[in-house]
């Protein structure tokens, strides 16, 4: 998940040059996604009619959330080749706030227009949602998608209030999630106090495992795909911890932590609901 | 004679890059914008597809992969030749070292993805940085010998790398993937500027070499015969060092790590024109550049979601070359 929301007056600039529609343009009809986040977005705002490309990632059970719903007959990329795009001819390329600079002038260079999707803060998704259907020409289903995810986080808000928040640390070994990072975010909304950002830690960092033994956090958050359970419990320090000895580790599915987009609200309530479950008590 | 056989290849290797890529072409439409684009006929009518993929993708990327090749094998021979030391190759005196933490810097602080040729340029002037620490802390002592250059070299990159890897371990995934794809080498997203670049950069400095022919030669029978015979040995190193260190700086900004270049294609050359360096140098540039520009068709065309690490593909074919190699002349010793 894209977890630093550090942005420089560089960034900035780059945000306002972001989009290269006008709005009064006719809505493409041929829009290639680069990325997992906007292919998730774009399969919800437009279907799959209008796509040309998206990423081999969505059909990976373990990081999308749209696995299936890609016809297979729609060419795949892992990462942008630029004969096979030009090919394509895309009314409109939505890249991501990685996409480096030099490969977005030789898609101006090629006369391809492109939508950039940033998303610094879990705050941010709902405007990127939304630009994003501008630029599709999908405003009312890009609104009804943000006003949904922002239903969701207020719900989880309502319920949430005045609960005790445990101290959480987000374990991807050896990295952590400090503050300034949307998962900080995350588990802030998830009821929760972010370990990481009270260890003075800013950004995605690694924590000394040391660290993590001292400040004894009363839950742990890690990826339910791969091996992070298993190998907290056979960590010869972290295996001691009181929260791994009496199973407080909350297993986020991987799908909700590769990308940033109306999902994360489920990153947020899988988390809250371990946290808090006297809060959602049917 | 084989000076003559390259001469002919490259322009033939260079047209058939053109022709070939992960999207089919058809023959008259390139001929048509080639010759458009050239001003050889009239303009007419062009497909727009066939025109953006030829001469805003694939023209640029082909040149480069030339001047790249060419530029690192040149460098290669020559710092054979100056360390007489037959696998002295461009990664010596701390030059890729440098671009990749100059590459680094860049991602981690957002200019990669916002400013247009920012991490070329930032890799160019981590590169020239590294080289010139190493030639200031070598020459702090009086006169650097090849012993202390060679030293200082491996010593400012083993620094250099230390301090790209602490930055890399302390940046998020995303940024580092674009770091990863960087250090694997390749030629994706260039485009006409980057050749400009080489033009201005790459191209000079190998044709300065090549002059540099003759001295290059005295010097690499050693200092003591290179001075008796008039040549300035100080200067003229230097000279052939500085020269060399920017073209790789710039080879590898545009391109990344681009390795194996500079030792294989002299190495295969030697039997052929000879250790002179007014064949040798020539001879290794257009080796250079139809190995890359080879290597590169391979890696645009043999994987259809993704190009494939430009970087990794010469080190593939030139580990088990140079290991053959190094046998074989181990077996006539």
């Amino acid at each position: 998940m894209r977890m630093n929301r550090r942005r420089g007056l560089l960034l900035a600039a780059g945000v306002l040059l972001a989009s290269r529609l006008s709005a009064a343009e006719t809505p493409p009809a041929r829009i290639a996604s680069l990325n997992l986040g906007a292919d998730e977005i774009l399969v919800e705002l437009v279907g799959t009619d209008r796509l040309v490309m998206v990423t081999t990632f969505a059909d990976d059970p373990e990081m999308s959330n749209i696995v299936g719903r890609v016809p297979p007959g729609i060419p795949r990329v892992t990462r942008a080749k630029m004969e096979r795009l030009v090919e394509l001819r895309p009314d409109l390329v939505v890249v991501s706030e990685f996409t480096e600079a030099d490969f977005l002038h030789l898609l101006t260079t090629s006369k391809m227009k492109y939508h950039r999707v940033q998303m610094p803060s879990l705050d941010a998704v709902e405007a990127a949602i939304t630009e994003l259907g501008k630029a599709v020409g999908a405003e009312a289903a890009a609104g009804a998608l943000a006003e949904e995810h922002r239903r969701r986080l207020s719900d989880l808000d309502r319920r949430l209030a005045g609960a005790r928040r445990p101290r959480v640390l987000y374990w991807m070994e050896p990295y952590t999630a400090g503050r300034a990072t949307v998962m900080h975010d995350i588990l802030e909304r998830a009821g929760a106090k972010n370990l990481a950002a009270e260890l003075g830690i800013t950004g995605f960092a690694p924590l000394p495992a040391e660290r993590a033994f001292a400040a004894d956090p009363d839950w742990i958050v890690v990826r339910k795909e791969g091996s992070a359970r298993t190998a907290l419990l056979a960590h010869p320090m972290l295996s001691r911890l009181a929260a791994v000895r009496d199973g407080r580790i909350v297993e986020v599915p991987g799908r909700y932590l590769s990308t940033l987009t109306h999902h994360t609200a489920s990153t947020a309530e899988t988390i809250a609901r371990a946290l808090h479950p006297d809060r959602f008590a049917p | 004679m084989a000076l003559l056989a390259l001469a002919a290849a490259l322009p033939l290797v260079i047209v058939g890059a053109f022709a070939l890529g992960s999207v089919r072409l058809p023959l008259g439409g390139i001929v048509d914008v080639l010759a458009s684009r050239l001003g050889l006929v009239a303009a007419r009518p062009l497909d727009p597809t066939t025109e953006t993929i030829l001469w805003v993708v694939r023209v640029p990327r082909v040149l480069l992969a030339a001047m790249v090749g060419g530029g690192l094998a040149v460098v290669g021979a020559v710092l054979q030749a100056v360390f007489r030391n037959p696998i002295a190759d461009s990664g010596l005196l701390g030059v890729s070292s440098g671009a990749a933490l100059g590459a680094v810097l860049a991602v981690k602080l957002g200019l990669a993805t916002t400013i247009f040729f920012a991490l070329p340029l930032a890799a160019f002037a981590g590169a020239m940085a590294a080289v010139a620490l190493v030639y200031a802390l070598a020459h702090s002592l009086g006169r650097a010998t090849l012993h202390g250059l060679l030293l200082t070299g491996l010593t400012i990159s083993a620094l250099a790398s230390a301090v790209t890897s602490m930055l890399l371990v302390a940046t998020e995934e995303y940024r580092v993937k674009v770091v990863l794809f960087w250090l694997a080498g390749g030629l994706d997203g260039r485009s006409w500027p980057h050749v400009q670049a080489a033009v201005l950069l790459i191209l000079p400095a190998a044709a300065l070499l090549a002059v540099f022919a003759r001295p290059l030669d005295v010097l690499s029978l050693g200092d003591e015969e290179a001075a008796s015979l008039g040549v300035r040995v100080h200067l003229t190193r230097l000279g052939l060092l500085a020269l060399a260190s920017l073209i790789t700086g710039t080879a590898t900004a545009i391109a990344g790590s681009v390795p194996f270049v500079g030792l294989i294609a002299p190495h295969a050359l030697r039997p052929l024109v000879g250790s002179l360096a007014r064949y040798l140098l020539p001879a290794s540039f257009l080796g250079g550049a139809i190995l890359v520009v080879i290597a590169d068709l391979a890696a645009r065309t043999l994987n259809e979601q993704m190009d494939l690490p430009l970087g990794s593909l010469t080190a593939l074919v030139g580990a088990p070359y140079f290991l053959v190699a190094l046998r074989g002349s181990e077996r006539r010793a």
